[in-house]
């Protein structure tokens, strides 16, 4: 379990976000909600070690992130950032064994066999194992997104953190990454995702932390929270949640906007 | 050619260096024929075998520290631009980007005004070359963690940079018009004429050093090339790798510069023909850059010491060879 204790993090002396208390369990998908600028990287990158927290904790299994060193914090969790390229290219499989240098097996600290294996499993799990030789330059923007999911699976942490997954990715790969993320929790990863999308935290999420004005507006299960006046406060524009069944007979909650 | 396996590929480009140097030592004013250089050989080993004491005396005294000297410089400031390539997360970045040669050039510029003899020349060169990167490293420092570290580091590398030129020009304002300013201009322009071998004691030791070192990091630095936070969550100390990237780089670089004036363009252009022959990775691409960049220059000074009665500055013909090539490879990396 992650737990945040009465967490203030920013920039320098400026605090973004203050007040936090949450605890992130392993087998849950949760998902941080909240408009442009509200905190949620902030908040992100706090949890991940990258900002020093100005006030508060945040534990990992009762040790404080202050006393942890990167690659103790890179054992516990891991980073999906969004899909992006890179100024040289590198091979698919070279990328997701990146993954494994908390655990290099080889000579002086360099991934021998086992990590190489290790690196294509977790391509394997994810369906992309063709993907292994391509250039990571090369492939389309969902199928990079995959492989730094990849990437984080090959960390072999207990949590997963994934920043907008899905931003500049069609419907098609957002969805295949959404169920890959769902997919993640039933395995036990604790899964923790911002996004700009709340249908995806009503199909998706177990938990839902909503932030707004530098505080946490609200968070719960989405049925508890997720409502259209809640959803309307936070984005400060008219929404309306729907009941609908799908051709499956499924009953499920659609966002329209008004 | 790109789908060999990397021994191959090692195996080829070693081969390619050793037959250069062979070459090289043949390449002169002095021209020494095949026979020559196979009957010196046998001299090496063999007492019975006779050759003229000129062509003993050439290859030993003359060629040989220069063509190991040439074979170094280009092999240490290609795997250092390899190296901050990776690092920095920039194609268009040089050895010098943090202000090493600058700092070496007003060093030797010292030296030669003060009339100390070479070695402290070099002395006195590597000491402001490292100095320099110090004083950037301390600026970017005191820049706090407000701004990109990569990006506060090259600003303050180009201030630096600035500084020890205008400083530079102060030293050949003030220096004689008949001695000391043709010298401090000679040395800027960059060459290894007149280089022996007790000048490479220092380097050899560095660059076998710096190879095997920044070979080992490879892997972290192509983790440091998907940026400071990636790299973090990944496990990395990026403060403190990037500290003795750049500490390594410099040494590397400082000593090259030392002993061959300030030459541009290999460092930049040669981590890009190794990446054309091994690809991005950089435990492979870094010693490929080390080998590729040996050959390039080697080549480059039997060039610069035959083509005309008069021996070219090395910084002029890396720059009228640089250019074009550079071109070359910035349509060619467009067409991909």
């Amino acid at each position: 379990m992650i737990q945040l204790e009465n967490v203030s993090c920013g920039y320098g002396n400026k605090t973004v976000l203050s007040g936090v208390n949450l605890d992130i369990h392993r087998g849950d998908l949760t998902c941080l909600l909240g408009k442009n600028g509200t905190g949620k990287t902030t908040l992100f990158k706090s949890i991940l070690g990258l900002l020093p927290l100005i006030n508060g904790a945040i534990r990992y299994r009762d040790q404080s992130v202050r006393e942890i060193s990167h690659r103790d914090i890179a054992r516990l969790i891991s980073y999906v950032p969004q899909a992006h390229g890179t100024p040289f290219p590198y091979k698919v499989s070279d990328v997701v064994l990146m993954g494994q240098h908390i655990h290099a097996s080889g000579f002086l600290g360099k991934p021998g066999r086992k990590n190489r294996e290790t690196a294509m499993e977790c391509l394997d799990t994810l369906g992309i194992e063709k993907l292994a030789d391509k250039s990571f330059s090369r492939i389309s923007g969902g199928e990079k997104q995959m492989v730094l999911i990849a990437r984080a699976m090959a960390q072999e942490p207990s949590f997963i953190a994934m920043d907008e997954p899905t931003a500049n990715l069609d419907m098609g790969n957002s969805v295949r990454v959404m169920k890959v993320a769902r997919a993640l929790k039933e395995k036990g990863y604790g899964v923790i995702m911002n996004t700009h999308t709340p249908e995806q935290a009503l199909d998706y999420a177990d938990k839902v932390v909503l932030l707004k004005d530098g505080k946490v507006f609200r968070h719960g299960t989405p049925d508890e929270i997720l409502k259209s006046g809640t959803l309307t406060d936070l984005y400060n524009t008219p929404v309306e949640l729907v009941d609908a069944i799908i051709s499956n007979g499924e009953k499920r909650k659609l966002l329209v906007t008004i | 050619m790109r789908n060999l396996p990397y021994i191959i590929k090692f195996f080829m480009l070693a081969s390619v260096s050793l037959l250069l140097i062979l070459l090289s030592l043949m390449v002169g004013r002095y021209g020494i024929s095949f026979a020559e250089m196979v009957s010196f050989f046998k001299s090496l080993f063999a007492d019975s075998v006779s050759i003229k004491p000129q062509v003993s005396t050439v290859i030993l005294n003359v060629r040989l520290p220069r063509v190991w000297a040439a074979f170094l410089v280009g092999g240490t400031l290609s795997i250092t631009g390899a190296a901050y390539q990776g690092m920095f997360r920039n194609p268009m970045v040089s050895p010098s980007i943090l202000g090493v040669s600058a700092g070496a050039g007003f060093g030797a510029a010292l030296a030669i005004l003060l009339g100390l003899n070479s070695f402290m020349l070099q002395v006195s060169s590597f000491i402001f070359g490292t100095g320099a990167v110090a004083a950037v490293y301390a600026v970017s420092l005191a820049a706090g963690k407000k701004y990109d570290r990569n990006l506060t580091l090259i600003l303050s590398g180009l201030v630096v940079a600035t500084v020890f030129s205008a400083l530079i020009s102060i030293l050949k304002y003030i220096a004689d018009p008949d001695d000391t300013l043709p010298s401090i201009v000679y040395w800027l322009m960059g060459g290894l004429s007149g280089i022996e071998m007790a000048d490479l004691r220092f380097i050899v030791v560095i660059a076998a050093a710096g190879l095997i070192l920044l070979t080992m990091s490879g892997w972290k630095l192509d983790m440091m090339s998907f940026g400071d936070d990636e790299a973090k969550t990944m496990g990395i100390n990026v403060d403190r790798f990037r500290f003795w990237v750049i500490a390594a780089a410099t040494l590397l670089t400082a000593s090259a510069v030392s002993i061959s004036g300030i030459i541009g363009w290999v460092g930049l252009l040669v981590p890009h023909t190794a990446r054309m022959l091994v690809g991005s990775k950089n435990s492979v691409l870094l010693p490929a850059s080390f080998f590729t960049g040996g050959v390039f220059l080697l080549i480059v000074d039997d060039f610069s010491r035959t083509v005309a009665p008069m021996e070219i500055p090395l910084g002029i013909t890396t720059s009228l060879i640089g250019a074009p090539f550079f071109i070359f490879v910035l349509m060619r990396s467009s067409k991909d």
